[in-house]
């Protein structure tokens, strides 16, 4: 299926070429994780990292659908 | 005692006296200082009701013990009074050098009473205390005044002062200070200007002594060294500063956008730290003892907004930017440097533009009125207002108001959007459920740094939470707003404090902050006991707006957040369900349903004798 995902601000550079501004659109197998797609863009393994799926906040294993926005980034503060 | 000097200053500017004040140590634990300690103050001295711009207003500069030690972010002080945009109490904010300055001069605190009767500064140097005229700089703006001052005082002199704006009683007109550091919210600035107080010039050698300086210092260094670990692993704050926010708000749905009338900007590609970095920034400036180095030194050549100076912040950017439908960044940045050298807030500035620009479009005020055809979108227009503004000239006359003002005044209060009367931050609430709650209990008005949500709502500090959810809100707003006033009054920032100085879980327990006040005050502080002096400072702060006369009616949020649904993004169709989290907090409080501190509420915090009769 066809997801999409979208690394914001420094994470924007782990993004591979071809990727639309922060954006890409992947196919990926059904049934894969968050977690299973995010380590394929080697992000820094901190705890500062946060996932949204269409901009909601991810809950732990939910399912992934075709057409999904995953969207990562890096967060120590509000502003 | 340690960390504390327990010395206050008290300057008298209608009289031109100058007093020094002891506090002993119990008093200093028990209210920790900074908004703390000035709330006790003005509880004790001042009538609420107080005409905001009046000589009897008190105005306080307060840091906290750990402003000047090696605590990682010690670099805070805040300036508390009653505030002539909201008549509600304020504590603004700021960092830079100057906090760590005032502390070394062997005051924890300034306290201004009175009116002068022409302009004047006041120049502490250690012991030595002077108000000097300050005819010569009256009109002059924020970095003129700052040099003046330098090379009349000591060139290693730390400075605060207001512009134009203060000087011209703009309601929400701030104290600058190290030239481009603000206190910024609330019309502090007007209150300064109202005491004609133009400046405020430090020179310390006082150093601060802590309990136990070795132990403090590897912990402070362990803590420092995680937070710039992080930093170079992957954080954002240091490449971009707060400016990394606008992307992630817009894709959560909650960036203001044309005076919040939408939660996502098409022009979002244009307002994001990436432009800034690419063309504008000269390199990022650390406050006092900060590993994270969120300020901004920008450049803009661009003829038409050319400038230096610092900033934009991601509140700037949403006010000024997304806010008034403005997706040119240099237009954005010479707005902040405008505020900067007048010292405007830019949060209610840009939001009083962002809600006139709305007012016009739909043909509220007239044209003539304006003097222009005011338009979202307008990158010109927000630099014309600013000005306008900061002068009290033509239409800036109407926005130094403020946008309840304005809109009441054209009869149309549903297009401001404010909570008791202050304009919203940057994080629209009908998609962030948990900032409606805070904007509306806040004691004063909308404002993020009250407790700010969106940590766990939006960066996942403690941890991620659902930002649309009802669930467990009042419980987190009260924790958050208690730790909050913990934060400022300890005197250090909520940038680092909120993930490092406490523990790693939702209930914000304040296991590192419990160890760094101990290390460094000697005094016996738990978790708990920071927690309740936290709360303490949080009611006192709600009986001043008692006694000033707010009531629960106050409790609120505008039409909009109430009434009108996001039109896009993942809160589409939500408003604030604030009917349903009001009674939850008001329990939680150990408050009445009228929204009023029980006497055992009291009695259980030490307070009692403040019971409303």
């Amino acid at each position: 299926m066809q997801i999409y995902i979208k690394l914001l601000a420094n994470y924007r550079s782990n993004l591979p070429d071809g990727a639309n501004g922060d954006q890409i659109s992947i196919v990926v197998p059904e049934g894969i994780s968050s977690e299973k797609i995010l380590e394929m863009f080697s992000l820094p393994p901190i705890p500062e990292s946060v996932v949204l799926i269409n901009g909601r906040t991810i809950i732990p294993g939910e399912p992934i659908n075709e057409g999904d926005v995953i969207c990562a980034f890096s967060a120590m503060a509000g502003g | 005692m340690f960390a504390w000097h327990g010395k206050i200053l008290r300057v008298n500017l209608s009289s031109k006296t100058i007093k020094v004040e002891m506090v002993d140590e119990e008093f200093a634990a028990k209210y920790l200082g900074g908004r703390g300690w000035a709330i006790k103050y003005l509880l004790n001295e001042m009538d609420p009701t107080t005409d905001p711009l009046s000589p009897e207003n008190m105005m306080i500069f307060a840091t906290g013990p750990l402003t000047a030690t090696v605590a990682p972010t010690g670099n805070r002080y805040m300036v508390v009074t009653k505030s002539p945009l909201t008549g509600a109490l304020t504590d603004s904010n700021s960092g830079g050098f100057f906090p760590t300055e005032m502390k070394r001069t062997g005051f924890d605190m300034f306290i201004f009473e009175g009116k002068a009767e022409t302009p004047v500064y006041l120049w502490v140097n250690d012991d030595h205390v002077e108000l000097r005229p300050a005819n010569h700089l009256w009109g002059k703006i924020v970095p003129e005044t700052e040099d003046l001052l330098l090379s009349e005082t000591d060139p290693k002199a730390r400075v605060a002062c207001i512009g134009p704006g203060g000087e011209n009683q703009v309601l929400f007109a701030s104290i600058m200070n190290d030239k481009h550091r603000a206190a910024g919210r609330s019309g502090v600035g007007a209150v300064m200007g109202s005491k004609n107080l133009k400046a405020v010039v430090v020179r310390g050698s006082h150093k601060v002594d802590v309990a136990h300086p070795e132990e403090l210092e590897a912990y402070c260094k362990a803590m420092s060294k995680k937070v710039g670990d992080v930093m170079k692993a992957g954080g954002a704050m240091r490449v971009y500063g707060t400016s990394y926010v606008p992307p992630i708000t817009n894709e959560m749905g909650i960036l203001p956008t044309r005076n919040f009338q939408s939660g996502r900007f098409e022009g979002i590609a244009g307002i994001t730290g990436d432009v800034i970095n690419e063309k504008y920034l000269k390199k990022p400036k650390p406050c006092f003892r900060c590993p994270i180095a969120c300020g901004r030194e920008t450049k803009v050549d661009d003829p038409k907004y050319a400038g230096e100076g610092e900033g934009p912040e991601y509140e700037t950017i949403a006010a000024y930017g997304s806010g008034c439908g403005i997706d040119n960044m240099a237009a954005i940045i010479k707005a902040n440097y405008l505020c900067n050298e007048y010292g405007l807030d830019t949060i209610s500035a840009g939001m009083t533009i962002a809600c006139a620009m709305e007012m016009s479009e739909k043909g509220v005020i007239p044209k003539d009125r304006i003097g222009l055809d005011l338009k979202f979108g307008d990158p010109d227009a927000i630099i014309t207002l600013t000005h306008q503004i900061a002068n009290m000239s033509g239409f800036g006359k109407e926005l130094a108001q403020g946008s309840f003002r304005l809109a009441n005044s054209y009869g149309h209060p549903e297009l401001a959007v404010t909570a008791k009367k202050q304009e919203f931050p940057g994080y629209d609430p009908r998609g962030s459920k948990g900032m409606g709650l805070l904007y509306a209990t806040s004691n004063k008005g909308a404002s993020h740094m009250a407790g700010d949500l969106a940590y766990s709502e939006v960066f996942g500090v403690p941890r991620k939470i659902d930002s649309l959810s009802l669930e467990n809100k009042p419980e987190l707003v009260k924790r958050f707003e208690d730790a909050f006033a913990v934060i400022d009054s300890t005197g250090l920032c909520v940038f680092l404090s909120v993930r490092y100085m406490f523990e790693d879980k939702v209930e914000l327990w304040p296991t590192p902050l419990s160890e760094i006040m101990r290390l460094s005050t000697g005094y016996p502080f738990t978790q708990q006991s920071l927690l309740d002096a936290g709360d303490r400072i949080f009611n006192l702060e709600r009986l001043f707006l008692l006694k000033a006369g707010f009531t629960i009616e106050d409790d609120t949020l505008p039409h909009r957040m109430l009434y009108e649904p996001l039109p896009e993004g993942p809160g589409k169709g939500h408003v604030v369900e604030l009917d349903q989290m009001l009674p939850r907090f008001y329990e939680l409080r150990g408050w009445s349903q009228d929204g009023i501190p029980t006497n055992d509420k009291l009695k259980s915090l030490a307070i009692a004798e403040y019971q409303l009769k």
